[in-house]
């Protein structure tokens, strides 16, 4: 039986749970982050439309905002986090924005844009994503030497790669592996 | 994602002010959640630096500038 596959030792067990919960805070945080992009990700069909419908609205109480590069906007819908889908009648039709809104930045930055409602969620996705891996390759470094530092001079790669494979199992794949969130965690 | 060149990096503390801080340390600076921090860092609009095991950093100055709008 290959290492990998073989069960962990007592202190390895005994690793893997001192990290769950000196990291719990983290875990928890991240997950719900990903869920936070999963649900949005499977909802950007039906956010797109309603983006779409209120450009229609010509009511003079629509909310304007005005992005960092100088561009008005009205706001559309409020998306996950600080983010907002807007749109912008021109003559070459309605063009549609995510912009952020950051408690330390002045006005809003763009996110993305572009002539269709879908691409600018589906940019916004994209980029939730990556950052989403980032996030999980330093919490992966976090969690290493953490294991380094409590247990000198042993190899606890395997608790490492076991605690992070729970947290990647049903991120880094699409959403297609929803099956393993049940998983958790634990390893 | 945006690194600093170490050309970029100041060699020197400032007045003992300590030359970088976590993701999480960053966060709380900022008044954001971690997976804020992350997103900008993402977007290029926070360089770090890696550390040891591949640890993200994100120097001072680049938390001034942040905050500054530079």
């Amino acid at each position: 039986m290959k290492r990998s596959q073989s069960r962990h030792t007592a202190l390895e067990e005994q690793a893997g749970a001192d990290i769950r919960q000196q990291f719990a805070e983290h875990f928890d945080q991240f997950l719900a982050s990903s869920a936070a992009i999963e649900h949005f990700e499977k909802d950007i069909a039906r956010l797109a439309l309603a983006v779409n419908m209120t450009t229609a609205r010509t009511s003079p109480s629509r909310i304007r905002l005005q992005t960092n590069d100088g561009v008005t906007w009205y706001k559309s819908l409020d998306l996950m986090d600080s983010f907002s889908a807007c749109y912008r009648p021109t003559d070459a039709g309605t063009e549609f924005a995510v912009v952020e809104r950051l408690p330390f930045a002045n006005g809003h930055e763009i996110v993305a844009r572009s002539r269709n409602a879908v691409d600018v969620l589906k940019a916004l996705a994209h980029g939730q994503r990556k950052a989403l891996q980032l996030w999980n390759e330093d919490l992966s470094a976090h969690v290493s030497q953490s294991l380094a530092e409590r247990y000198p001079g042993q190899d606890m790669s395997q608790i490492t790669n076991a605690v992070m494979r729970g947290l990647t199992q049903w991120v880094s794949h699409d959403h297609t592996q929803t099956q393993n969130r049940s998983r958790g965690i634990r390893i | 994602m945006d690194t600093l060149s170490k050309s970029e990096s100041q060699p020197f503390p400032v007045s003992g002010e300590r030359l970088a801080y976590s993701v999480e340390e960053a966060a709380a600076l900022l008044g954001v959640n971690y997976f804020s921090v992350y997103r900008l860092i993402q977007r290029g609009k926070l360089k770090v630096c890696r550390a040891l095991r591949g640890k993200l950093l994100v120097p001072r100055e680049e938390l001034l500038k942040l905050l500054k709008g530079e």
